[in-house]
């Protein structure tokens, strides 16, 4: 039996388009989609976000959904009914019970928190909206999916920060591998754009204050770096058992071959200097894919565009890549971080990736820094011949998590 | 803002998220899905708006027509009018 696990279905909603052609045209155009004043930023000192546009919740969800659910819930159910139509996935596919949702989300979405608190303060207890809770908690957009879908097998979401949806995707191939489920739709679904994440981020230094050039201010490995640009979005994959793909005559997207997760244990929010617990979910990725470093035709790494972080990922590929480092590309320079979506965004991505067999650049980068010792892809996709990607993903708290995606 | 039969019907119709126009007088709130949780927030947006106070006193099932949540409504609101406006204008 095989120990690969098969995509059968991608769904994207990113600020670089809305489903997953649109999305990989968007990538692969070079340009990044941050911009400055966000409404709903306004008056805060960084301002600047990547959202998803030309989305109308409408257009892909019952309107009573929409009115009572938030944006990362819009974009989590839109992403899944791409990817459960792109994977053929009918009523009568399946059991039911044996059709999970895995998604990973970093955070609750903070919509309306500030009214909650002012009634609070007021002693207005009554106005308090009861929809407050089920349209922000995390653990609400896996439960959407299943009953829009009637998706009725393990339904849970995973959180750890940014590296969220590696480890959703992570854990969703645990559930197939074990015969606990036939099929999981895994993923992650965030929205940062909320005046409590960005001041939050801001006043950590996370965030990148070029706001004199807000096209340019997502520049991952660029020396001019000074952080990360809030995104948005989500993206689902159909991850299925590769014998019951076959039975149903599923094309496959390609596989999940390996997936590795790991802790610092090192600092709250500073990635190891080294990148050593990345290092680790690698090789753990690597040696789960039964594969050698030589094995990996390109990398699409997590580097959000901060000084730290990106400069501790490149070293931890520099050590585990140590003859030759496979091209490198960086999404977020064109989409930003969608924090707990991001990873998940990657993964989807890096299956484009090998259908297109083309690396999408890496959008900004001007000057890489000198202290990158990497290939890495810019300005234009650079065709390959490629079989596997490696997508890397670091959170708060020191969790990483690697997942290694082949050609079928 | 004064609250009329339309104006209830009409922040039924976003609550809820049903086209307005399918609200009829005979419509049931099990027909439009109308639950515990979104009676609540039905009357969270009568208060902010209107300032009627109906959270506790709304004394309606899941059988209750339109008709009869305008009336409730009505019953608590000195200045509600709990006939449609197009028949009030009639």
């Amino acid at each position: 039996m095989t120990r690969d696990v098969a995509v059968t279905g991608i769904g994207m909603i990113t600020p670089a388009g809305v489903g997953a052609n649109t999305t990989w045209q968007g990538l692969c155009s070079g340009q990044s989609f941050s911009s400055a004043h966000d409404p709903l930023l306004t008056g805060l000192p960084v301002d600047l976000s990547c959202p998803v546009r030309a989305f109308d919740a409408c257009d892909h969800l019952p309107r009573r959904t929409v009115r009572r659910t938030d944006a990362f819930i819009h974009f989590a159910l839109a992403a899944a009914q791409e990817a459960a139509a792109d994977a053929g996935l009918t009523p009568t596919t399946a059991d039911p019970t044996r059709i999970g949702v895995v998604l990973g989300v970093a955070s609750d979405s903070f919509t309306g928190v500030d009214k909650v608190c002012d009634r609070l303060r007021n002693g207005e207890h009554h106005l308090v909206s009861p929809l407050f809770l089920p349209r922000t908690l995390p653990s609400m957009a896996a439960g959407e999916i299943a009953a829009h879908l009637d998706y009725r097998g393990p339904n849970f979401t995973v959180t750890s920060a940014c590296a969220s949806g590696g480890h959703a995707i992570g854990v969703a191939r645990d559930l197939i591998r074990s015969g606990t489920c036939d099929i999981v739709l895994a993923g992650g679904a965030e929205s940062g754009r909320s005046p409590v994440t960005a001041i939050s981020f801001a006043r950590m230094g996370a965030l990148s204050t070029r706001l004199h050039d807000p096209s340019g201010a997502s520049r991952p490995f660029d020396r001019d770096r000074d952080g990360f640009v809030l995104g948005e979005g989500a993206a689902v994959l159909v991850l299925e058992n590769p014998d019951h793909a076959r039975a149903r005559g599923a094309a496959f997207q390609g596989t999940v071959a390996g997936y590795g997760a790991s802790a610092d244990a090192h600092h709250p929010v500073n990635p190891h200097p080294d990148g050593g617990g990345l290092q680790q979910a690698v090789r753990a990725a690597l040696s789960d894919a039964r594969m050698t470093p030589a094995d990996i035709d390109h990398a699409s790494a997590h580097a959000t565009s901060t000084p730290a972080g990106d400069a501790a990922e490149a070293r931890a590929l520099n050590r585990v890549f140590s003859a030759a480092p496979p091209p490198v590309t960086a999404l977020k320079g064109a989409i930003g971080h969608a924090l707990g979506a991001a990873a998940a965004i990657q993964a989807a991505a890096a299956l484009l990736t090998l259908r297109h067999q083309a690396i999408p650049p890496t959008a900004n980068l001007s000057h890489q820094d000198d202290a990158v010792d990497l290939d890495i892809v810019l300005k234009a996709p650079r065709s390959a011949r490629l079989h596997t990607v490696l997508t890397t993903a670091s959170g708060f708290g020191g969790a990483n998590a690697a997942l290694i995606l082949r050609a079928p | 803002m004064p609250l009329t039969h339309d104006t209830v019907v009409s922040i039924l119709a976003e609550v809820t998220g049903v086209d307005e126009k399918q609200l009829t007088s005979q419509t049931t709130l099990l027909d439009i899905e109308m639950d515990s949780l979104l009676l609540v927030e039905f009357a969270v947006v009568l208060e902010e708006r209107h300032g009627v106070d109906v959270a506790d006193n709304l004394d309606l099932t899941q059988d209750s027509t339109i008709t009869e949540l305008v009336q409730a409504v009505a019953e608590q609101s000195p200045n509600a009018a709990a006939v449609p406006s197009t028949a009030a204008a009639q």
